[in-house]
């Protein structure tokens, strides 16, 4: 089926997005603009959160709402950006008083609570780095990313802390201090209450000084092999976080936003965090998971004016009915748009029929962090295709091999992706992954991993991975991982784990085993392996589906296979099978 | 069916989805997702099993209904 371009026309009276034209600004778009933008430090040098909230609380901003944070039992609080500078102020000098350094790292492993806004603004005003973990993540995720990443200080909740944290602390020697940010009577031992830490302590706190360059932000990503990759970002990333929020997001100065990604992903905290609150808009944080009807009450009662979601919420709400939608005001709303995965044509169709506004795919990854390729406000959509690439961003459809890359000009040929360097926001390295980092450079261009088209007329269509990882609700998943966990049951002889399409999450993670000698297959022992999994891997990461097999295909070298795996699974042609082990 | 069956049915679709999710000692009017720590794909998993058993479609809508297992068991015997 093919669909409509949907086009944009400027009503009357309208003010109209911040860029009327794609093109004209493509061609005279220049980085330096984008940081003259934002203020710098008073003395010289550039922070993430001064940009954030001190700049706007120092000129006039500082009683405009900043953050306003809805729980799980829908209680509310609202920050402004004065109240934010200053919270933020007194995390930093309880992180100074606990002697916490500059370029050492603070993770949080947490729900979207206040605590967590402003534990990430006072670490980046410490000069310490933020990394931000997903609170749903089991043990094993957990003492991978907070141990290879040298994690010092672990912002978390009690719960967390007993359940998955507190049996891994002698595995942990680089971690000092644990903060509980649900902190009462009872603390757990050797642990910290966030509140305490905030009060009024009557610590000056001057803020450490920072360059560009210096590191403020690690993300972990899933690798197809081996241990989670932990990308690192510079304080420099917030002139793209900036610039970027206005032309794919159209972010307007009273602009009312809500992104519903938790900053435990990339998203939550580029578009979550940064860009919002440089931009001096509002945003809306909900503690809550999905629940579709909650979701319509929040845009409606809050007035948010700018949604920023993904593509499995929306296909959620699909599944709810257009009907739903119509019993909510969201007049307000004047702008969508969704990453994580790929969104479907239907999706952005239904959007136009079901919320009178089409829905703005856009693409990025942990590693550019921040929107690269994007549907704009002003310029038409082509449903299916992420867009185009942004102002500052070169992008092109290219092959490669080892050390030359090859641009495609055919429109509508398949190759990989590819950005030119350049922007303020591609991450600085993996960390201590050097080798690796430097591979996904070649001839000039950063290779995305992502396989891409191009159509005639500049849009970007996706593809698929070049590589085997699984996107599940939009989060990365490297089967390494799933299949490492697996493999420490006694049961599992092999495991090799595949993407299998699912109409909701887009991919969901499917194991297959091979079972030990003397264990029985059978529906008992498949739920001993889920349980197993999902314990130490956490319900977003651990397989929904696992199928024990006679033999898990293998090259003679002894690399599993997936593509085969995943070939057989959807009952596709096997391709080349000339390397299988015993294959003819 | 009647409520043991359908409590008995709901407690087995779990344990195929979420099997480190114990039961046994609960009252059963824990959050199913709070408490036990199940995502919202799990708890959609769940929904699409009980209306693929039961023929019981739980909308949107009353989600709220079905937080906990009384809740749905209460909801689907009601229905089912």
């Amino acid at each position: 089926m093919t669909y409509e371009r949907i086009r944009k026309e400027k009503s009357p009276g309208d003010t109209g997005p911040i860029m009327p034209d794609y093109e004209a600004l493509y061609g005279e778009f220049q980085w330096g603009d984008a940081r003259q933008m934002l203020d710098g430090l008073p003395d010289g040098g550039l922070n993430i959160a001064f940009e954030c909230v001190d700049r706007h609380a120092k000129s006039g901003r500082a009683d405009h709402p900043a953050l306003r944070w809805i729980g799980t039992g829908d209680e509310r609080r609202e920050y402004t950006y004065g109240e934010l500078a200053e919270l933020s102020d007194r995390f930093g000098a309880a992180l100074q008083g606990l002697g916490v350094k500059k370029g050492e790292s603070l993770f949080s492993l947490c729900g979207r609570v206040p605590p967590l806004y402003i534990a990430a603004l006072g670490t980046l005003k410490n000069g310490s780095i933020f990394c931000p973990l997903f609170a749903a993540f089991g043990p094993e995720p957990i003492r991978q990313r907070l141990g290879g990443g040298g994690g010092k200080v672990l912002l978390t909740t009690h719960r967390i802390y007993r359940q998955k944290v507190a049996g891994l602390r002698d595995e942990l020697p680089d971690l000092e201090h644990v903060i509980i940010v649900d902190d009462g009577d009872d603390l757990p031992e050797d642990t910290i209450g966030f509140s305490g830490l905030v009060e009024r302590n009557g610590r000056e706190f001057s803020m450490e000084p920072t360059e560009s360059e210096d590191l403020a932000l690690l993300h972990f990503t899933s690798g197809t092999t081996g241990a989670p990759k932990g990308v690192m970002h510079v304080h420099e990333a917030v002139v793209a976080h900036h610039i970027t929020g206005k032309i794919a997001l159209d972010f307007q100065d009273d602009d009312i936003f809500w992104c519903t990604a938790d900053p435990g992903w990339v998203t939550g905290t580029s578009y979550g965090i940064i860009s919002p609150l440089s931009n001096g808009l509002t945003m809306v944080v909900d503690q809550a998971e999905f629940n579709a009807e909650r979701w319509y009450r929040i845009l409606q009662d809050e007035e948010v004016t700018v949604w920023y979601t993904a593509p499995t919420a929306i296909r959620m709400l699909m599944k709810a009915g257009a009907e739903l939608a119509g019993d909510y005001d969201l007049s307000r709303l004047r702008f969508i748009a969704s990453v994580g995965e790929p969104l479907n044509p239907e999706a952005v169709v239904w959007g136009q029929e079901a919320l009178g506004l089409p829905i703005h795919d856009n693409w990025w990854q942990s590693e550019t962090g921040g929107i690269m390729i994007s549907n704009y406000a002003s310029m038409d959509i082509k449903p299916g295709s992420m867009g185009r690439p942004l102002p500052g961003v070169q992008a092109a459809v290219v092959e490669h091999t080892d050390d030359t890359v090859e641009i495609i000009e055919e429109p509508g040929e398949e190759g990989e992706l590819a950005l030119r360097p350049g922007w303020p926001s591609i991450f600085r390295g993996y960390l201590d992954m050097e080798e690796r980092y430097r591979r996904c450079f070649v001839d000039g261009w950063y290779l995305t991993g992502d396989m891409a088209r191009v159509d005639e007329d500049g849009y970007f269509f996706f593809v698929g991975r070049t590589d085997d990882l699984i996107k599940s609700a939009g989060h990365l998943i490297g089967p390494f991982e799933v299949e490492s966990t697996l493999l420490e049951h006694e049961a599992v002889a092999q495991a090799a784990v595949i993407g299998k399409p699912h109409p909701t999450a887009g991919e969901m993670v499917k194991a297959f085993v091979e079972l030990s000698t003397g264990f029985e297959a059978g529906r008992a022992l498949q739920r001993e392996l889920k349980g197993f999994a999902r314990t130490r891997l956490g319900p977003a990461v651990a397989p929904r589906e696992i199928e024990i097999v006679d033999e898990i295909p293998r090259t003679r070298s002894g690399k599993i296979m997936r593509r085969l795996l995943k070939a057989r699974e959807l009952g596709e042609p096997e391709g080349d099978i000339s390397t299988l082990e015993g294959g003819q | 069916m009647n409520p043991q069956q359908v409590r008995a049915l709901i407690v087995d679709i779990i344990a195929d989805v979420a099997p480190e999710v114990d039961l046994s000692d609960a009252s059963g009017d824990e959050h199913l997702q709070d408490h036990y720590g199940l995502d919202s794909m799990d708890a959609l998993t769940i929904l699409e099993k009980i209306a693929e058993e039961t023929d019981v479609d739980i909308p949107e809508t009353d989600y709220d209904q079905v937080e906990s297992l009384n809740g749905l068991t209460n909801y689907v015997a009601q229905r089912a």
